[in-house]
């Protein structure tokens, strides 16, 4: 998958020292390992710390990644390690019952928002899921199909291309505009509201 | 921030960016805030469109990570320290010194155990001193370095002269011995003793001091 075998790129490119690549990795899955940490600490200044704590033990273990799983695969049961060994030393029960899969995709199908969180998180929650939803009926259908193939499809651009029948370049430019177009509502909501739009780097 | 760098990382973020524009986008990334934001919205669309991410708690997760991961040394740059000169040649000395010791008690054992009655007595063994003598050495020597430190049995106990030869010459040099070979010297003495004291038991009569 073109997804992986860019992950995989970062992932070298971190190997020989460069940590902006590791940034990226983190800025790309940060919510996915937070939401994975959710589901075993329900304190979220809590969770934080253990995904910030994953993400940490992933860079030192990179070295050692030899690419044979997905990096998302292998950060994956990092945090689901860190998870635990947290719970362990503060000798409490997780909450998640069944979260010892193999294959983090696995768990994507299954996961939904937290919904133990402060009064405040809740509402952005809401407000968030509520926006994208309505970004994404607001698009113009050639807009809407392109995200639509890339994130709930999991298509790399040329399949979307085949799909569309249109050039590889039209696809990577009509899902630039479709979240483009999203994160525009997105950051109204941020600045509106909730005045969050700083915190979520 | 244009839309042309926009779409970069887009394209960037579904892992379809050519490694070139890629190595330009994390420069930029490194140093432009507003991309990195740009960078976990268009990823945190996506979760939200799946379901699968922790929307509002990710506050500070990144730039925490960031700011820890800046405190690490560098990735593929860490050098392996390895030990100075001066280390390695006093560890090959010493090395050297036990190896000499080793070799001179083996051989010493082997050319005991060779030793054939009729032979004339090797230069070696007209050392021997008898007990009495190895006593007075040992009280006359004074300030000086003792010549005996084990005092041999009997001269009619041919057997065990040699064992008492190597005892004397290992401890003189077990300052420069290393301790695997002190002790493994030591315990083959300690053996060679008993032989002897079996061979050559007290007479009736002779009281423990």
């Amino acid at each position: 998958m073109r997804a992986e075998a860019g992950d995989i790129a970062l992932v070298r490119r971190v190997q020989k020292g460069d940590r902006a690549a590791f940034d990226a990795l983190v800025l790309k899955y940060q919510h996915k390992v937070l939401k994975l940490v959710q589901r075993y600490v329900r304190n979220p200044a809590e969770a934080e710390d253990i995904a910030q704590e994953a993400f940490i033990k992933a860079y030192r273990a990179l070295p050692a990644f030899r690419g044979d799983s997905a990096f998302y695969t292998w950060l994956y049961r990092i945090a689901i390690n860190t998870a635990k060994n947290a719970l362990v030393a503060s000798r409490r029960r997780p909450v998640s019952y069944d979260l010892d899969l193999q294959d983090g995709s696995q768990v994507q199908a299954q996961s939904r928002l937290a919904d133990t969180e402060t009064p405040e998180a809740l509402a952005l929650t809401d407000e968030i899921r509520r926006t994208v939803n309505e970004a994404i009926e607001a698009l113009p259908d050639d807009l809407r199909l392109a995200i639509v193939l890339r994130e709930l499809e999991g298509l790399s651009y040329e399949d979307i291309a085949r799909t569309m029948e249109c050039p590889v370049g039209t696809v990577r430019s009509r899902i630039f505009r479709a979240r483009e177009a999203i994160d525009r509502s997105l950051r109204e909501v941020f600045d509106g509201g909730l005045g969050r739009i700083g915190d979520l780097e | 921030m244009t839309d042309r760098i926009k779409e970069q990382l887009s394209t960037f973020l579904d892992g379809e960016l050519p490694d070139q524009e890629t190595a330009l986008l994390l420069k930029r990334l490194e140093r432009d805030d507003e991309l990195r934001g740009a960078l976990s919205r268009y990823s945190l669309i996506g979760a939200v469109l799946r379901n699968d991410g922790a929307v509002p708690a990710a506050r500070q997760v990144a730039a925490r990570v960031s700011a820890a991961i800046a405190r690490e040394p560098l990735l593929g740059r860490v050098r392996i320290r390895l030990p100075d000169r001066e280390s390695v040649l006093r560890s090959a000395t010493g090395l050297a010194v036990a190896a000499g010791v080793a070799f001179g008690a083996v051989m010493l054992v082997q050319q005991v155990k060779s030793q054939d009655p009729a032979a004339p007595e090797p230069l070696i063994a007209q050392a021997v001193v008898s007990p009495v003598e190895a006593v007075s050495d040992l009280a006359d020597a004074g300030d000086g370095p003792a010549q005996s430190y084990v005092t041999p049995p009997a001269t009619d106990a041919p057997d065990g002269l040699a064992p008492a030869q190597l005892a004397n010459y290992l401890v003189a040099h077990y300052g420069y011995a290393s301790p695997l070979v002190r002790r493994s010297v030591g315990a083959g003495l300690i053996s060679a003793a008993e032989v002897a004291v079996l061979v050559d038991p007290p007479k009736e009569g002779q009281a423990d001091p």
